[in-house]
């Protein structure tokens, strides 16, 4: 009986298919033509970077990376807790709300948002973004912990509650250390997250809240932009690095769950 | 005393759900309502002030709507078609590997699921723009006329969609097929089935929850995706229901309670698959705890078997989830 060849064949194909656009578009960033001839260089990302509208959206891609994934992380693991120990119609409604910003499409939760926040009268900027990426990345991080969770130890904390320990002191020292390692990995995808988002961030970032994927999607419907691939390029490269160090998070913390 | 314990063990989980639930009210929750309550509004700069009417609704139950929301239907369906068609291979070739090379490909189908899709555009522009090489190449193989465009075109706008939402669906079918009991390919085969018999009647029904999982993970961003249309369609394909949605936000075309009715209908529309999945779930894991009950009193006899959790699982855990998660939550299983 002969294996069928066509499962192989198909994911070689597909990798082709994934890699091969990101991989020219990486390619022409360090293309440039000089004489008429093809040479490389780094003038694309010497031009790109050294705009001041790229460097503003750079800044406020990191500040509102930053700002989200902590906000969110926090949030993602009181709720992760919460549900994970308390059954109740209380959290059959957290469980509820939870859920929306995962399964609705992105433009829905970017025209809702801001519909809401004109008719709250917030001006639109950073701010704006910010509460944005932590109403859907909440949700992310709370999935992320509460699988952590899953595994987790809870005879642990009663035997510190036994002890004598504060509901505080048991937190602090026993159940944050052995959630450390999830709560890194729900941070990190919290802020690739919000790195990569463009149509809720489009929605609500107005004027003042361009990120690096809003510039990028402005140059792309108004024409070629010099540079835009490079900037492209870079994006994807941080992306990369950061997706890749999260599965390493991911598989260390296998493989300590693993020892205890 | 239980008393105050139950007291204060109430105050405990109200104080540690308080945080996320209040950020969800007031940043989904709310806008959710407010978008509600904005598609039958007046005015068309969304206030409240000038009262309310059907006027949006009645905007959009005309032919020219139902025309689009055909044309989106068709892009999401085809969209829909070819990623499971082939992300099943790859799904499958995924969870048939061990260690390493199973770490790779995860981590290789995993990276372009996580790429903003406006970086995915821009280097597609690249590859199929009339001045790419892709183009030169193909005149040059005779395929195609000079004139004839790759970019702008539906064939581009497919393309992409298939390009974006195609590790969406090979997530949740790697995951479907790595719980699948392979041996019931081998009894099958001995009891005399053909491969082909062994495909169509034993391993696609058996992953069928993966099937509808990916299909609805990528069904529904598809539809509500207006970036793709916008950026890579041309003439007669750049404009879906999305399109319409995002555009009635625009300063140009301002009327936001239209925006806000397509929405809604956009909402309910997604709501029935969703009730419905949910009718599927109930009744398939309460026909299985029926079972595992049936089994049980089988096995009175045999001592030491643990009960299982025999819940049934009609709680919202069953959503299908976004991909991200179920992918996550692979790796920690692995």
């Amino acid at each position: 009986m002969k294996t069928s060849r066509i499962p192989l064949i198909t994911t070689v194909l597909v990798l082709v298919f994934f890699y091969f656009p990101l991989l020219w578009m990486v390619m022409q960033s360090f293309l440039g033509k000089v004489d008429g001839e093809y040479v490389w260089t780094l003038k694309w990302y010497n031009q790109v970077f050294h705009k001041r509208e790229v460097l503003n959206a750079v800044y406020n891609t990191i500040v509102v990376g930053l700002s989200a994934s902590v906000i969110s992380t926090v949030l993602g693991t009181l709720s992760a807790l919460a549900i994970f120990k308390y059954r109740s119609k209380l959290q059959e409604i957290h469980t509820g709300l939870l859920y929306i910003p995962l399964v609705l499409p992105e433009i829905l939760m970017g025209l809702s948002l801001m519909i809401f926040f004109s008719e709250v009268n917030v001006t639109f900027g950073k701010g704006t973004v910010i509460m944005a990426h932590v109403a859907f990345c909440t949700s992310y991080v709370t999935i992320v912990i509460a699988s952590s969770l899953d595994g987790f130890d809870f005879t642990l904390v009663e035997a510190s509650r036994d002890l004598g320990a504060t509901y505080f002191q048991t937190f602090r020292k026993v159940i944050f250390p052995l959630l450390r390692p999830a709560i890194c990995a729900g941070a990190l995808l919290a802020f690739t997250l919000s790195l990569d988002d463009f149509i809720v961030t489009f929605f609500v970032s107005g004027h003042g809240g361009s990120t690096l994927p809003v510039y990028i999607y402005n140059s792309l419907k108004h024409g070629k932009v010099p540079g835009l691939y490079a900037l492209s390029s870079a994006l994807l490269a941080v992306t990369f690095l950061l997706v890749t160090v999260s599965l390493f998070f991911n598989k260390n913390q296998m493989l300590e769950g693993g020892e205890k | 005393m239980k008393k105050t314990e139950g007291g204060n063990r109430r105050g405990h989980e109200f104080l540690l759900t308080l945080p996320s639930l209040l950020m969800l009210i007031v940043l989904v929750g709310i806008p959710t309502i407010i978008v509600i309550f904005t598609a039958f509004c007046k005015d068309p700069r969304g206030s409240f002030d000038a009262g309310f009417s059907l006027d949006a609704f009645r905007e959009i139950f005309t032919l020219y709507y139902a025309e689009i929301t055909l044309e989106t239907l068709i892009y999401t369906c085809l969209t829909t078609f070819f990623s499971i068609l082939v992300g099943l291979p790859v799904a499958y070739m995924i969870a048939r590997s061990h260690g390493r090379i199973r770490q790779l490909l995860l981590l290789m189908v995993f990276i372009p699921f996580w790429t903003n899709m406006v970086v995915h555009i821009a280097a597609w522009k690249i590859v199929l723009h009339p001045d790419g090489f892709l183009h030169d190449a193909l005149v040059f193989l005779r395929l195609i006329d000079d004139k004839q465009l790759l970019w702008n075109t539906p064939f581009a706008v497919l393309t992409l969609f298939v390009y974006v939402f195609l590790p969406f669906a090979i997530i949740p079918l790697y995951a479907a097929i790595e719980k699948f009991d392979f041996r019931l390919i081998d009894s099958a085969r001995d009891l005399g089935a053909t491969s082909t018999q062994a495909l169509f009647r034993v391993f696609l029904p058996g992953i069928r929850s993966g099937i509808a999982s990916a299909a609805v993970l990528v069904f529904v961003p598809v539809f509500g995706c207006y970036i793709i249309p916008q950026l890579v369609g041309g003439p007669g394909c750049d404009v879906l229901y999305a399109n319409k949605i995002y555009q009635y936000t625009s300063t140009q075309s301002h009327n936001i309670p239209i925006a806000a009715a397509l929405s809604l209908l956009l909402l309910l529309a997604m709501f029935i698959p969703w009730v419905i999945y949910r009718i599927y779930a109930v009744r398939a894991s309460r026909a299985e705890g029926e079972m595992r009950l049936a089994e049980k009193s089988e096995n009175a006899g045999m001592s030491g078997t643990s009960f299982d959790k025999v819940k049934v699982e009609g709680k919202v855990e069953n959503k299908p989830k976004n991909g991200v998660s179920d992918g996550k939550e692979r790796f920690d299983e692995n």
